[in-house]
């Protein structure tokens, strides 16, 4: 194996692991913090590579964008604040557990499967690069379409018991991600005369706004103070051996789903965190009812975003497509150094790919020890007493949104959504779906109209090929088992 | 020890505190901002970031490179025109802030004329590419099967006004038929684009090197025109389109600018530092790994590429059809 011959002894001199170690902590404390981002973090430190090795270079900015998916969590834990849009879907269960006191817990159960999602990643990296690939490239318009469908519906109820408000949350999401340019003519629909609405609205103001200003305020209104664990020792965090093999399938599952969507371009963490959510709703047979503080609604989107972000690393470093901002940071750093993402990589360049892929083993490992025996360095930075706390988590969500665009506009934006999170909290509307819709409404929409673009406006085009013919029969059989057991349920009401 | 590299940037860090000593007139007194038109990635970020870091170690002052994507580039573009005109604030100018802006936002009254333009720094030419499975070899292929079936063609859109629908604009012109008729597929970027054509979803997209080399590599994708002045050092068996007989220019393009009236010292110095950027071979190399080219020239030389891409622009969008 090249892994050992050639990649560790690129990734363990004394500079790539310096480098490795500062990207994964930059990048688990941007993930810890709400507001701040890996995006940022990275496009700072972009020029920094111009001037090292390329291996150590590049290993520093994987770390802070990978490192980010583990921190993501620990706000969502002990706040119900994500740290990163993609851990979003880990507060719901997260924060249920911290509130009956099993925050310790909920942070191993993380990192744990955390640990486990990026390790299959990487596997999944080492050994199916190449069918992988060849599989992003055989998705075209409807594939995608079928394939954000099935997403849409599979997570469509994301965090809220009744399905119907679920729905309506979703549908908001969709709206709002209809903001901006039309994606076919390139018309400006929805910006109310505002310039600054022409490429849509910031995720990050929106994420920002619903859910850290809005928990901000409502945690600060409300009586019932959920009490933040101020420490966590080591012992807290041991789960029970029930919670372990309740979380082992979960954690499975979350992994496999996260490692497909993190190959497909434009998809992203956030998306397979929401997926390997929804899937374990649909599949999963908890005990404990998904929502009410489950290991497995942490396990799940926790191992799918970490799997996603080391599977990204797929089409950007063998087919020179990278599916995100991130990722196209990446890619740049690459292209600086003379190195071409593309089919030709591994064989031209081994020591820079195997290096990569055993500094992911490293970092992941030093994010291990970073979130389990350190854990408590982050948990003392976020269980400052509120009235300290809240003041510094708005100053940071400011700073993190004002950062992505340097648009103050966009401030004023996070203003707006944290005061619809704020009455939509009120009104025991989960933002989550919101979120989901907003995301994959845009994905959707772009699929189905290059869709029918290509078919000439056969709506039998979406049925073109085989993958996306299998997928849409999936989503449609989903339909029918979430609807049957529902009526059942309706019946045994009357 | 790969340490010591840091020193630069705590350098350049330190040294706006630094720059207040200086004297007033002397530009540049204090840090400058480039401000990027783009969010962080992509290709336009690439050269802004390379370019800022070259500036940053001529001066010995530090150059931010500050993104302020979104809104067509007017955001980007208002800031520039808003702020003083001392050099201290520009813009990494380009096709889409400047030529296409009147096309795409014609409510918004910027006057190109009074744009301080300081000088050219890099180009990158798109070109047109098929999957390698296509039976589409030459141009002249390519023109002739649209011309031949323009209902069945799909291409890669950018979005209406991008710099790919300028390049297949003009293909259209050349082939006579409307764009309205023919199959146009969104793509969300030079990556994915390059993507869908090599997976055969989509017949043809025009894109820059760096988002097709490795398909290029692999041969999933096939080239067949640089729409650009001259051939490419990295694509030497590739035709220009005007060799090969249609003259399609797509060129995205990258330069200074800064507000209306800016001192001529002012000027000066930046033409100057631009130029020694140019000139430092890290820097080029760099730029070039990224499938960009340096591109010399001054005032004139812009203000001549947005006249004659604006009258372009104006024959291909400006007409409804």
């Amino acid at each position: 194996m090249e892994i050992f011959t050639l990649g560790f002894s690129q990734a363990l001199t004394i500079d790539a692991l310096y480098y490795c170690f500062l990207g994964v902590l930059v990048g688990t404390a941007v993930g810890v913090l709400p507001g701040l981002g890996a995006i940022a973090a990275m496009s700072l430190l972009f020029p920094l590579t111009f001037h090292l090795e390329p291996l150590s270079g590049l290993a520093m900015l994987a770390g802070i964008y990978y490192g980010a998916e583990y921190g993501g969590s620990t706000a969502s834990i002990l706040l119900n604040l994500p740290g990163t849009p993609s851990s979003a879907v880990t507060a719901i269960d997260g924060y249920q557990l911290n509130k009956q006191g099993r925050a310790g817990v909920a942070l191993f159960v993380a990192t744990a499967a955390s640990f486990v999602g990026g390790s299959i990643g990487i596997i999944a990296m080492m050994f199916l690069s190449g069918p992988i690939a060849a599989l992003g490239l055989a998705f075209g318009s409807p594939e995608y379409f079928a394939i954000v469908v099935f997403g849409l519906v599979a997570s469509a109820t994301v965090g809220s018991d009744t399905p119907s408000r679920g729905l309506v949350m979703l549908a908001i999401g969709v709206v709002l991600g209809c903001v901006g340019i039309d994606p076919t003519t390139g018309a400006t629909r929805f910006t109310l005369g505002a310039v600054e609405l022409v490429n849509g609205i910031n995720m990050v103001a929106l994420v920002m706004g619903l859910f850290g200003i809005g928990t901000v305020v409502m945690s600060a209104g409300s009586s019932d103070h959920a009490q933040v664990s101020r420490r966590i020792s080591l012992r807290s965090m041991v789960p029970s051996g029930d919670e372990v093999r309740r979380g082992i399938l979960p954690t499975l599952r979350g992994s496999i789903a996260g490692s497909i969507v993190g190959v497909l371009p434009g998809t992203g963490t956030t998306m397979a965190s929401f997926l390997g959510y929804g899937i374990e709703r649909r599949v999963g047979s908890s005990k404990v009812p998904l929502g009410s503080g489950a290991v497995e609604g942490v396990a799940a989107p926790e191992a799918a975003n970490n799997a996603a972000s080391q599977t990204a690393f797929i089409p950007t470093l063998t087919l020179g497509v990278p599916g995100s901002a991130s990722m196209a940071i990446i890619f740049g750093a690459l292209l600086i150094h003379g190195i071409t993402p593309g089919p030709l990589m591994i064989s031209q360049r081994p020591e820079i790919f195997w290096g990569l892929v055993a500094s992911f083993w490293i970092g992941n490992l030093l994010l291990l020890v970073l979130n389990i025996p350190l854990i408590g360095v982050w948990v003392r930075i976020l269980s400052l007493p509120y009235r300290f706390l809240f003041p510094v988590v708005i100053t940071l969500v400011c700073v993190g949104t004002y950062s992505i665009q340097n648009s103050a506009f966009d401030l004023w934006l996070a203003l707006f959504f944290g005061g619809l999170g704020v009455i939509l909290m009120m009104l025991h509307f989960q933002p989550a779906p919101l979120l989901l819709g907003f995301i994959l409404g845009p994905l959707a929409e772009v699929h189905f109209r290059n869709t029918m673009s290509l078919s000439r406006g056969d709506i039998l085009g979406l049925f073109g090929t085989p993958v996306a013919t299998t997928f849409l029969i999936a989503t449609l059989v989903m339909v029918v088992v979430l609807m049957v057991p529902r009526s059942k349920t309706a019946s045994s009401h009357q | 020890m790969k340490f010591l590299h840091l020193l630069p940037l705590a350098l350049s860090l330190s040294a706006p505190f630094a720059g207040a000593v200086h004297a007033q007139d002397k530009f540049p007194s204090r840090a400058v901002n480039l401000i990027i038109p783009q969010p962080p990635g992509g290709s336009t970020d690439f050269s802004g970031r390379v370019l800022a870091d070259g500036l940053s170690r001529h001066w010995g002052v530090q150059v931010r490179a500050i993104n302020v994507p979104g809104g067509n580039t007017v955001p980007a573009v208002t800031q520039m025109e808003t702020s003083r005109p001392d050099g201290h604030t520009v813009l990494l100018d380009g096709g889409s802030s400047s030529s296409m802006l009147p096309i795409v936002m014609p409510d918004q009254k910027h006057d190109l004329s009074k744009r301080t333009f300081l000088a050219m720094f890099a180009e990158s030419p798109m070109i047109f590419v098929v999957s390698g499975k296509s039976k589409i070899n030459s141009l002249a292929d390519l023109v002739s099967v649209v011309k031949a079936n323009p209902e069945n063609f799909s291409w890669i859109t950018n979005g209406g006004t991008g710099v790919g629908d300028l390049a297949f604009g003009q293909l259209f012109e050349a082939a006579e038929v409307r764009a309205s008729v023919t199959r146009p597929v969104a793509a969300s970027g030079g990556s994915p684009a390059a993507a869908q054509v090599a997976g055969g979803h989509v017949m043809a997209a025009a894109g820059s090197l760096s988002s097709i080399a490795g398909f290029l590599q692999s041969g999933d994708l096939r080239a067949i025109a640089v729409l650009g002045q001259s051939r490419l050092a990295s694509l030497p068996d590739v035709p220009t389109a005007a060799e090969a007989g249609h003259d399609i220019i797509a060129v995205q393009w990258g330069a200074v600018s800064g507000p209306a009236n800016m001192p001529p010292e002012v000027i000066k110095e930046w033409q100057k530092a631009i130029s020694a950027v140019q000139a430092d071979k890290a820097t080029v190399e760099r730029l070039q790994n990224g499938g960009i080219a340096m591109l010399s020239g001054g005032t004139s030389a812009v203000s001549e590429r947005v006249t004659a891409e604006t009258s372009v622009m104006q024959r291909i969008f400006g007409r409804k059809d």
